[in-house]
């Protein structure tokens, strides 16, 4: 059976989902093998598309809505929420 | 979509005017075709779809009028009473007082608009399928190749881009990368498009994103195309079994209509591009209405009939070249 795991994060940084942080995202995610889907008000995208993320044009407090699905999916989750966490390493 | 979406959007191009049921605005539409209730009006309200906008014509006002004032309110209630998002009145008619007492009464908003039905109608489904197209993102790249909308999916990975670069070096035309919004043209027909923000541009590994329309030009790129095909890439798997015949057509559901897949195996070095060409030179074939696989096949089942019928025959055995043969025989027929 594949496994799914899924949560809900908040982008923190000043910045939100820019050019940087967005490339920095779909890198993690493609260290993975599950896929990655992140929905923004129902829209649905690949997280590990470049073009997707950038497309969410998630700004500072937006609500994503992040799903794994496969083998490693709970590993994958954990890497995200430590990068939104953690600003994507811009500590602002 | 409430009905006050719709009279808000119509009501000026239209000449929109609510003359009843106000209290029935927040309804929902969810039908994309309209109705001309007719003999729903005598009682017979089993035909009457829900969530359908009913259309009052000149038929069913002279209907109307031509009852005695208690019929006439009942008439209305059969029709009110089923609850539909909105009731419209065309050609500007005179509307009997029952016919507003009861869109009241059952908080049915109650439009009027002075086009002929026919116009209105034509308008009002122009204005539905619009609205009411769903629309959905799937991860892929939609080309134009020799005029067949291909879709290619696969994989985040496995060389979508890199695919339809070439394809676009080859001259035919990108409509979106990464990501392709699809919408439901009723009654089964997909649409694709590239959304406004990152249209026409390619995240290409190695090179970053890059803007097709600046590099090759406005001929190397489309706003929108039917999808007719879907190439689905897919990682070599010596464990799998890819096609081999082509005679099983796969297909692919976008939006509940099925489309034409092809999977393809990708091995690092091997050519898709041309792969991706003749499929869609299939396409075309197949859309005239010619099956190269099938024709093959039949060629080949009647090439072994003859063989079965004729004693004479060893076609394997005596005559290696007899297959070939009498299929350019069959041609020659």
């Amino acid at each position: 059976m594949t496994e799914i795991a899924s949560t809900k994060l908040t982008i923190i940084n000043e910045l939100g989902l820019h050019a940087r942080a967005a490339t920095l995202l779909v890198q993690t995610a493609s260290r993975f093998s599950a896929d990655l889907y992140i929905s923004r008000d129902g829209r649905q995208i690949n997280g590990k598309s470049i073009m997707g993320v950038l497309l969410l044009t998630a700004g500072k407090g937006t609500e994503l809505d992040i799903q794994a699905v496969g083998e490693d999916c709970r590993e994958l989750i954990a890497a995200i929420e430590e990068l939104v966490k953690n600003k994507f390493g811009e500590g602002q | 979509m409430e009905v006050s979406t719709l009279f808000n959007a119509l009501k000026v191009e239209l000449g929109l005017e609510l003359v009843a049921g106000r209290a029935g605005l927040d309804r929902g539409i969810t039908g994309d075709r309209v109705q001309k209730p007719a003999l729903a009006l005598t009682g017979f309200t089993s035909m009457l779809s829900p969530g359908v906008v009913q259309i009052f014509g000149k038929t069913e006002l002279d209907y109307l009028w031509s009852l005695p004032p208690v019929e006439r309110r009942l008439a209305c209630d059969f029709v009110t009473s089923c609850s539909p998002p909105a009731i419209i009145v065309t050609r500007g008619l005179d509307m009997p007082e029952q016919l507003l007492e009861s869109a009241d009464h059952y908080r049915v908003p109650l439009l009027l608009t002075g086009l002929r039905s026919s116009l209105f109608i034509e308008a009002l489904h122009k204005f539905l399928a619009t609205r009411m197209a769903q629309i959905r993102a799937i991860h892929g790249v939609l080309v134009d190749v020799f005029g067949v909308g291909v879709l290619i999916i696969g994989k985040s990975g496995i060389g979508k881009s890199e695919c339809a670069l070439e394809l676009i070096m080859r001259g035919h035309r990108l409509v979106a990368d990464d990501v392709v919004d699809v919408s439901l043209v009723p009654p089964s027909t997909i649409i694709g498009a590239g959304n406004e923000l990152i249209r026409h541009h390619m995240e290409i590994r190695g090179l970053g994103i890059i803007n097709i329309k600046d590099l090759f030009g406005v001929a190397a790129i489309r706003e929108t195309k039917k999808i007719e095909l879907v190439i689905n890439m897919e990682e070599w798997d010596a464990s799998k079994s890819f096609d081999r015949l082509g005679i099983v057509m796969q297909t692919h559901d976008i939006l509940g209509v099925m489309i034409p897949r092809v999977d393809i195996p990708v091995r690092p070095g091997r050519t898709l591009t041309a792969i991706v060409e003749v499929a869609a030179r299939n396409q075309i074939l197949k859309s005239m209405g010619h099956h190269s696989a099938r024709d093959f096949q039949s060629r080949m089942d009647a090439a072994s009939r003859q063989g079965a019928e004729s004693r004479n025959s060893r076609i394997w055995s005596t005559a290696p070249h007899a297959l070939s043969s009498r299929v350019i025989d069959d041609k020659q027929d």
